[in-house]
């Protein structure tokens, strides 16, 4: 189990180093006690967007035709196992088994579904080293894969440290097996379609400042268009629900950067495609609403005080049944030829500007600069939030709140996608005082939209009948929770606002292109 | 983190077979399990093989000189570690009177432990002593083996009068019959009425069995290598029991 010392790894580039040659190395001291070698599947998970991996975590079930095990390697090296029923992936945290190795993932992949990374055939052998005592204090794990070469991992057991280290040092001297610097997994995620090296996120490409801004600006919009073209399949097959998220993440920034920066593309493209991610975009939305309802549901039950968390039971069957209605309605969309004419000719012509407009820059050097756009559009957006912020007061209906939400993120939008061109200290303490006031801002809207949205299901609920008291009663109280949170949220909203209309903030904006000039 | 002492006054009643054997099985099913050998005899050690010995003895883990975590060894099964015993444990309660809250340094000492392991199995000498008040105050679960006798009946009633009279948190006491031998009419009707007396009484019993008395010498849980033994059943049924509990 816990094994956090060093896990010695050698390569085998020949038949030297078999059984017996490695217990000859490894006399008088130790003696080496064989156990069957078994043919052994082995499936490496991670999510869509590698969390595991970016958390230092490797994780694989391995089958060796007497069940499936899941083990859990940390960063330490320390190994975590469990016994698991016979798998089928995609599988979220909630379809593993209660065991230690789950609760140690969960938050970290949640909720997000473990995905086959990479799969890898071959037949391990163990050999338990023991010392006088008859005692285990390492074992030497040989892999032959299917593929590739042999490899030995000499493991450690806990407290015996020492005596691993000096059987690595015996078995370095065995002719054909020299010290490895790389892991199974590292080798099968190189033969692997999927890395984390080729992970599109919604994260801004690399751009220049003197790069064309219609460049610039069909550079980014591309990379929305492949985060929606990798998300599309996820959404369609419900892996989880963080498909829909990124996808609708990719839409919404793609309408707003036509809105705040379509007009230096050419052929009125901007004009042309707005409506249609427009739709794009109303589509998702039932949807992800109800996803996130549905996740939220757990927690806001917990908080009930008056009602019991299991009157609620009708309402989420009610979400559940309305979630599936809308994903049949967004998954037919998203397999319509509509869908499919709308990413190719948003393809086609983003590359269509990005390869023109690179030829016309050279003859016509004259045209705006991404250094330009930015320093124009941002500047713009961050005017505009300072006067909707200014004209807020704790009187102002709500309207104002929502209409100072979209400016900022509109200003977000800009600022992470003019990321690449901005002096880091003033960008990172900007998008700060911005996060927070959005923070702010969406507890504030949330709260009122969820609470308009439960008022309206349980209209919807009572049409359909057979609703119970106790449920309308809980979600009374859910209601009632949501607007003292909004009212918490209203008074912290001024506290927020200040900062960021602060005079050292404005002369952040100034110093943004710092770096770019 | 559970923590779990196998605890009785009285000596040779069964505290190391069902401390080795539930340890080993906790493991087995994906736990992370540490058992902790503080019988300064070491059956527990000896039956996994481990050499008896802790750098600095009890003294230094006790005064906080060595870090628990240092002590501890990997058995030759998965998801199983120990700390082994050593023979200065024998003066443990010598070196807890010196320190601070001498009766909870065993629970302190454990603490570090919480976000390693799932399970703590505390296999304690058989006595009265500091060492044993404070496996008291560190155990969320005491399972106390009972043989079904008088007189072991009495002491397992000393045992619940006393951690009744915990000021503040009490661990769980729950006793199970064991080294039974239904031969014996006295085992028998103990095991009939005694459950109706007192509260606390597990429903899986062990019998005696000389399949276990034979850990010592194959130096390995009965449930490791006698997996498909009665004995082996009734520990998987004790280990289902109270970790459902």
């Amino acid at each position: 189990m816990a094994v956090a010392e060093q896990v010695h790894a050698f390569r085998s580039t020949g038949s030297d180093s078999d059984g017996g040659s490695i217990a000859a190395a490894l006399e008088p001291r130790f003696t080496v006690r064989p156990e069957s070698p078994k043919r052994v599947v082995r499936t490496w998970l991670d999510t869509f967007d590698w969390r595991l991996h970016r958390a230092g975590l490797t994780l694989e079930c391995a089958d060796a035709g007497d069940g499936w095990v899941l083990t859990l390697q940390l960063p330490d090296g320390a190994l975590i196992s469990c016994p698991i029923p016979e798998p089928h992936w995609p599988a979220t945290i909630e379809d593993l088994p209660d065991c230690p190795l789950r609760d140690r993932v969960a938050d970290t992949i949640r909720p997000r579904a473990l995905l086959p990374v990479a799969t890898a055939g071959g037949t391990v052998a163990v050999d338990r080293i023991l010392n006088a005592d008859q005692k285990t204090v390492a074992r030497i794990v040989t892999e032959t894969p299917d593929q590739g070469e042999r490899w030995l991992h000499v493991r450690p057991l806990r407290g015996y440290g020492a005596d691993a280290d000096r059987i690595a040092r015996r078995l370095a001297e065995v002719a054909d097996l020299t010290p490895a610097g790389t892991t199974a997994y590292a080798e099968a995620l190189a033969r692997a379609d999927r890395t984390p090296e080729n992970y599109r996120s919604n994260r801004a490409p690399a751009l220049s400042p003197q790069l064309p801004a219609a460049v610039a600006i069909a550079t980014v919009l591309q990379g929305f268009a492949d985060t929606m073209t990798d998300n599309v399949a996820g959404v369609t097959d419900a892996i989880d629900i963080e498909f829909l998220h990124d996808f609708r993440v990719a839409v919404r920034r793609t309408r707003s950067v036509l809105k705040l920066a379509g007009d230096v593309l050419p052929d009125d493209l901007a004009d042309r495609f707005a409506p249609e991610f427009r739709w794009l975009g109303d589509l998702t939305t039932p949807v992800r609403d109800l996803d996130v309802y549905l996740y939220d549901m757990p927690r806001m039950a917990a908080g009930l005080t008056s009602a019991d968390p299991g009157d609620l039971d009708p309402f989420r069957a009610f979400l559940a049944r309305r979630r599936t209605a809308e994903r049949r309605r967004l998954v037919r969309c998203l397999r319509s030829r509509r869908f499919q004419k709308l990413m190719e000719d948003w393809g086609g012509a983003l590359g269509t500007v990005v390869s023109e407009h690179t030829v016309v820059r050279e003859h016509r050097p004259d045209g705006p600069s991404a250094g330009d756009l930015d320093r124009q559009r941002v500047d713009r957006a961050f005017r505009r939030v300072v006067v909707h912020g200014e004209r807020l007061s704790v009187e102002s209906p709500g309207e104002a709140v929502h209409t100072l939400r979209k400016r900022c993120k509109e200003l977000r939008y800009l600022l992470e996608i003019f990321a690449p061109l901005h002096e880091r200290s003033a960008q990172r303490r900007l998008v700060a005082e911005l996060k927070r006031l959005q923070d702010a801002l969406g507890e504030f809207q949330d709260g009122e939209v969820q609470r308009e949205a439960i008022r309206e299901f349980a209209g919807d609920m009572m049409d359909e009948g057979h609703t119970p008291a106790a449920t309308v009663l809980a979600m009374g109280e859910l209601a009632a929770q949501l607007e003292a949170r909004q009212i918490q949220a209203r008074a912290e909203l001024q506290d927020r606002l200040q900062p960021f209309l602060s005079r050292k903030n404005r002369a952040r904006v100034g110093a943004l292109s710092g770096a770019a000039a | 983190m559970r923590i779990f002492a196998t605890y009785n006054i009285k000596g040779g009643v069964g505290k190391t077979a069902a401390a080795v054997n539930l340890s080993y099985l906790a493991g087995h099913s994906g736990q992370r399990v540490l058992l902790w050998d503080l019988d300064p005899q070491g059956a527990a050690t000896y039956i996994f093989r481990i050499r008896p010995k802790v750098k600095g003895g009890g003294k230094a883990l006790v005064r906080g000189k060595r870090e628990l975590d240092d002590a501890i060894k990997g058995t030759d099964f998965d998801g199983l570690d120990l700390v082994p015993a050593d023979f200065t444990y024998r003066n443990m309660d010598l070196h807890l009177d010196a320190t601070k809250r001498p009766t909870r340094r065993i629970r302190q000492l454990l603490g570090p432990l919480e976000g390693e392991y799932d399970t703590v199995f505390l296999d304690c000498p058989p006595s009265i002593s500091l060492v044993s008040e404070n496996v008291l105050h560190a155990a969320d679960t005491l399972l106390v083996p009972l043989i079904p006798a008088t007189l072991s009946v009495h002491t397992y009633d000393q045992l619940v009068n006393f951690v009744d009279d915990f000021a503040d948190r009490r661990p769980d006491v729950d006793a199970f019959f064991s080294m039974v031998d239904k031969r014996k009419r006295l085992h028998r009707d103990m095991m009939a009425h005694l459950p109706e007396h007192r509260s606390g009484i597990l429903h899986t019993w062990v019998p005696t069995l000389s399949i276990i008395e034979q850990m010592a010498e194959r130096r390995a849980p009965v449930t490791e290598y006698a997996p498909h033994s009665l004995a082996a059943d009734r520990y998987r049924e004790l280990w289902n029991e109270i970790s459902g509990r």
